[in-house]
């Protein structure tokens, strides 16, 4: 809930339209006109479009917008569902193989996937050691540029990187 | 654009549908049941649409979307939630449930129980509409008809769901004489036999459990348990 709380915040949206329905599970945004949204996705999607700034937010074309699409349903089923080591070992693997060659999720700026993989990532990076962060280098680069753009952190820690190389090969 | 896939592929369905209604040419690339397409994915998740060279969708849902925004964008909010909910609440409780009706002939009933769960709130919410969306035929359409497909259609069709869920029915049977609909079962599923679902369906990596549900199943297990007890007691 944090995370959408802090996307209303970050679009200039009023974060008590913003509540959790406990039988089901989810997430509900509710309008004054009785216009309700239900889902992470959904509630992220309808405030990036209904926002007055951030115009490249949701993406830049129909490409982008699929791959941030497809990028924020990874979040939701592999990442917020992985309790076991082997599910959250293979999502780190694979995200920080596919941020090798890319400074962002999608496109050549922050975007709603970047937002939305910040947030899902931040606990499980926080609990990382040096070592493990620099394993994953890319992961690393991608997440410390994140938390350092304006007003996307905003009451989450700030998460140490080491800018050195602290292990070498031999070592390991 | 070129898409990958395999024999008997459950989600080539919507995303064949969508190329048929929107008139876009796929170049189909038949892989082996459990080969890798997507070089940083450790899954070997098929089908998967190659947009640019090196530039993948690789989930069905977003990549059914894709094909039918090329001819016309929308951003509807009704088609987010419906994939959303295809993907998320449905597809944890729906793949298991094939797996094991098709893949083992062992029907989980525990599985069906939520699956009509959401057959009930997917009914409910087609009261009074053609389509899922107000803006017409859209990528929640052919999303769901295509996972739905072999639950309410051929050999391992839910019994007696027409009458259970009326609405579903009109809506899936005006998907089905859809001449796109149409012409992307004949070709994944072969002689319209969902059988041949069976290959694929037992080398795609399952969906996530929900968590919720794994709190189900374990509650189901401590039931058990209790009336293991009593007998012993007994």
């Amino acid at each position: 809930m944090n995370d959408l709380k802090s996307l209303a915040t970050y679009l200039n949206f009023p974060v008590a339209k913003l509540s959790l329905d406990q039988k089901e599970k989810i997430l509900v945004w509710k309008e004054k006109d009785g216009k309700t949204l239900r889902g992470l996705i959904s509630i992220a999607k309808y405030l990036s479009r209904n926002s007055s700034h951030h115009k490249q937010f949701t993406g830049e074309s129909i490409e982008e917008r699929a791959a941030i699409d497809q990028w924020l349903e990874y979040r939701l089923n592999n990442i917020d569902r992985a309790h076991q080591e082997k599910d959250t070992n293979a999502f780190i693997k694979d995200i920080n193989t596919y941020l090798e060659d890319k400074v962002y999720f999608v496109g050549h700026q922050l975007s709603l996937a970047d937002f939305l993989l910040y947030y899902g990532l931040h606990n499980l990076i926080r609990d990382l050691t040096f070592y493990e962060k620099q394993k994953y280098m890319h992961l690393s680069r991608w997440f410390d540029n994140v938390q350092h753009a304006e007003n996307v952190r905003q009451t989450q820690t700030l998460i140490p990187f080491q800018k050195n190389i602290l292990y070498t090969g031999s070592a390991h | 654009m070129k898409l990958y896939t395999e024999k008997g592929n459950l989600n080539t369905l919507k995303l064949l549908a969508a190329a048929e209604e929107s008139g876009i040419k796929l170049e189909v690339i038949e892989k082996k049941h459990g080969e890798k397409v997507v070089p940083y994915l450790t899954a070997n998740v098929l089908p998967v649409l190659e947009v640019y060279p090196g530039k993948f969708l690789f989930s069905p849902n977003s990549a059914t979307r894709y094909i039918l925004n090329k001819k016309s964008e929308e951003t509807d909010a009704d088609v987010d939630k419906w994939l959303e909910w295809e993907s998320s609440q449905l597809q944890p409780v729906l793949h298991p449930y094939l797996v094991s009706v098709i893949g083992s002939g062992k029907p989980e009933t525990g599985l069906l129980i939520h699956i009509q769960t959401l057959l009930k709130s997917l009914n409910g919410e087609l009261k009074g509409k053609k389509f899922l969306s107000e803006i017409g035929l859209s990528a929640a359409d052919f999303v769901l008809w295509g996972s739905l497909y072999p639950l309410l259609a051929g050999k391992f069709v839910l019994k007696g769901w027409e009458g259970l869920y009326p609405k579903i029915k009109t809506w899936f049977t005006a998907m089905c004489d859809l001449p796109s609909c149409q012409k992307a079962v004949t070709l994944v599923i072969t002689n319209g036999d969902t059988a041949s679902l069976k290959e694929s369906l037992l080398s795609q990596p399952a969906p996530l459990p929900l968590p919720h549900l794994k709190n189900v199943e374990k509650l189901e297990k401590l039931k058990l348990d209790d009336k293991v007890k009593v007998k012993i007691e007994k």
